[in-house]
């Protein structure tokens, strides 16, 4: 029965990658995406692995669809629904790399151990409770670190291309019709309690600052595409903080260490410290994507006029030239 | 070990597809559903093989590598949607132009 | 052991409802009927469902979350409808597919 499931979801993964590829409207595809997503974390509850499918319920099928749902309508040209394809022949090739792959795996054993060990011997020294928490906070702290840092960049990056000084982006009035406000007050509770119970349970169970980081990031995509005033009102320093903390936090973390003489990112045995970085990363995490998501947004009228001027010069290949 | 195989295996033909995909389209938010089905094989390849008999203990350091992937993955997602966006706004296309080279247009 | 079996006779039931829900998204011709099916037979589904894992789940804090589930559920489900036949209204009418 089980392995009936197991390839249940196998077959209709690689039937919907497959209609991503090849379907005809581009709506089509990010929809087929969105399925995707939701199909996958089903993947990773059947592989054991509930953190996982958290995050990738909130990101593959929420995040990520909003995203892909606004730029899709950013972009659309109406009246040229035909998709540019080519290099159709390269499927044979890919099919023929999946086949040496796959042989490849037939001589795999997987060590059913793997790392599973050290980390319970770890575990003795850190003061979490739950693995995989103690891998992304204790013992690993620097993938953690630098994950963060990308986030920062690609806020940073969005923020160039954009051509915006601030994070906040420019907020739609308040919806006019009651429904969208009444799914806020009843969802907006709910997503920050939801997000505050995994943080909470990321000390011994599965859940932690990744979870509850998106939860929250995909209420505040929420409350910006309902045009609820209330994240514009937020002073643009506090944005800022939130959006650094969690980075900010471990540095000060790798410094402390580098000054008392030890090792980079060790700290103190107190779960005061690693708690307080964890919920600073919950926070970046939220802060950053929530505006990842809503900072691609138009720009401010000024900037359209001198991109409308720009078009005009007639610089089709500008990007080209630019390289 | 039967759930190792199904899973590896689809992993695989997930990122071939999604290979074939970045390389057959040439609309860039097609090119960007693709890298992200790709990203999904790669994750789902590395816990397969974390958990290769789907019973009692996974081994927590793949789970944690693919979180933090899964994150990365995302705003990676979205800044190459902003810059195809861009993109857009500047030459009407979603599409990169590769008939126009260097030389022809002064910029 | 009577529980066990209502639970299972209650999730063939919600499975049956969601199979209509999804063959009336397949068949039916125009967008309202569609929401219709999706939104009317799934959320009962899900119900029949959530009542079947109710009796089969040991402890109150489990059944307690089934309920907030299909709750949340409900909520979605009725404004995404209401969001999409609202868009749909709004936005001129082209050729189906």
């Amino acid at each position: 029965m089980a392995l009936f499931l197991d390839i249940l979801v196998a077959f209709s993964l690689v039937a919907i990658a497959w209609r991503i590829m090849r379907a005809p409207g581009h709506f089509q595809a990010v929809v087929l995406f969105i399925t995707f997503g939701l199909l996958l974390s089903l993947a990773w509850a059947r592989l054991n692995s509930p953190d996982i499918a958290l995050a990738e319920a909130a990101v593959g099928a929420g995040l990520a669809g909003v995203l892909l749902l606004d730029t899709l309508r950013a972009v659309a040209q109406p009246g040229k629904v035909k998709t540019g394809a080519h290099f159709s022949w390269l499927l044979l090739p890919c099919l023929l790399l999946a086949g040496l792959l796959t042989l490849s795996i037939i001589h795999i054993q997987p060590d059913s151990q793997g790392l599973a060990r050290a980390v319970e011997a770890g575990m003795q020294t850190t003061s979490l409770e739950y693995p995989v928490t103690a891998v992304l906070l204790d013992f690993r702290g620097y993938d953690t670190w630098l994950e963060l840092g990308v986030l920062l960049a690609a806020v940073l990056g969005l923020l160039c291309v954009r051509r915006k000084k601030s994070i906040r982006a420019p907020l739609l009035p308040a919806p006019a019709e009651p429904v969208g406000r009444w799914l806020i007050s009843i969802l907006l509770p709910l997503i920050l309690l939801v997000g505050g119970f995994l943080l909470w349970l990321g000390a011994f169970a599965p859940g932690g600052a990744f979870q509850a980081g998106v939860v929250w990031a995909a209420g505040g995509v929420l409350l910006w595409q309902a045009g609820h005033p209330s994240l514009g009102a937020l002073p643009v320093s506090l944005w800022r903080t939130g959006a650094v903390l969690g980075f900010a936090l471990f540095w000060l973390l790798a410094a402390t260490a580098l000054i008392r003489n030890e090792p980079m990112l060790t700290h103190p045995q107190a779960k005061a410290w690693i708690l307080a970085v964890e919920y600073a990363a919950a926070l970046s995490i939220a802060v950053c994507l929530t505006s990842l998501a809503i900072g691609g947004q138009k720009s401010e009228d000024r900037n359209q006029k001198s991109e409308v001027r720009d078009q005009r010069s007639g610089d089709r290949c500008q990007i080209t030239n630019n390289r | 070990m039967h759930g190792f195989y199904i899973y590896a295996i689809t992993a695989i033909l997930l990122f071939c597809l999604g290979l074939w995909g970045l390389a057959f389209h040439r609309n860039l938010l097609r090119k960007i559903v693709a890298l992200n089905v790709m990203a999904g094989g790669v994750f789902l390849f590395f816990i397969s093989i974390a958990n290769p008999d789907q019973s009692g203990e996974v081994d927590p350091v793949p789970q944690a590598m693919v979180l933090t992937g899964i994150v990365v993955a995302i705003s990676l997602t979205a800044f190459a949607l902003c810059l195809a966006r861009r993109i857009h706004e500047k030459t009407g296309q979603n599409e990169l132009d590769t008939s126009c080279s260097i030389e022809d247009g002064d910029g | 052991m009577i529980f066990d079996i209502l639970s299972i006779l209650l999730c063939l039931a919600g499975a049956f409802f969601f199979l209509g829900g999804t063959v009336g998204l397949l068949r039916f011709p125009d967008n309202y009927s569609r929401l219709h099916a999706l939104t009317k037979a799934d959320n009962l589904g899900l119900g029949f469902i959530v009542l079947g894992l109710v009796l089969a789940s040991p402890t109150m804090p489990e059944i307690i979350k089934l309920g907030l589930i299909w709750l949340l559920a409900l909520v979605g489900s009725s404004s995404a409808c209401y969001f999409i036949g609202n868009y749909i209204y709004h936005t001129p009418s082209q050729e189906e597919e």
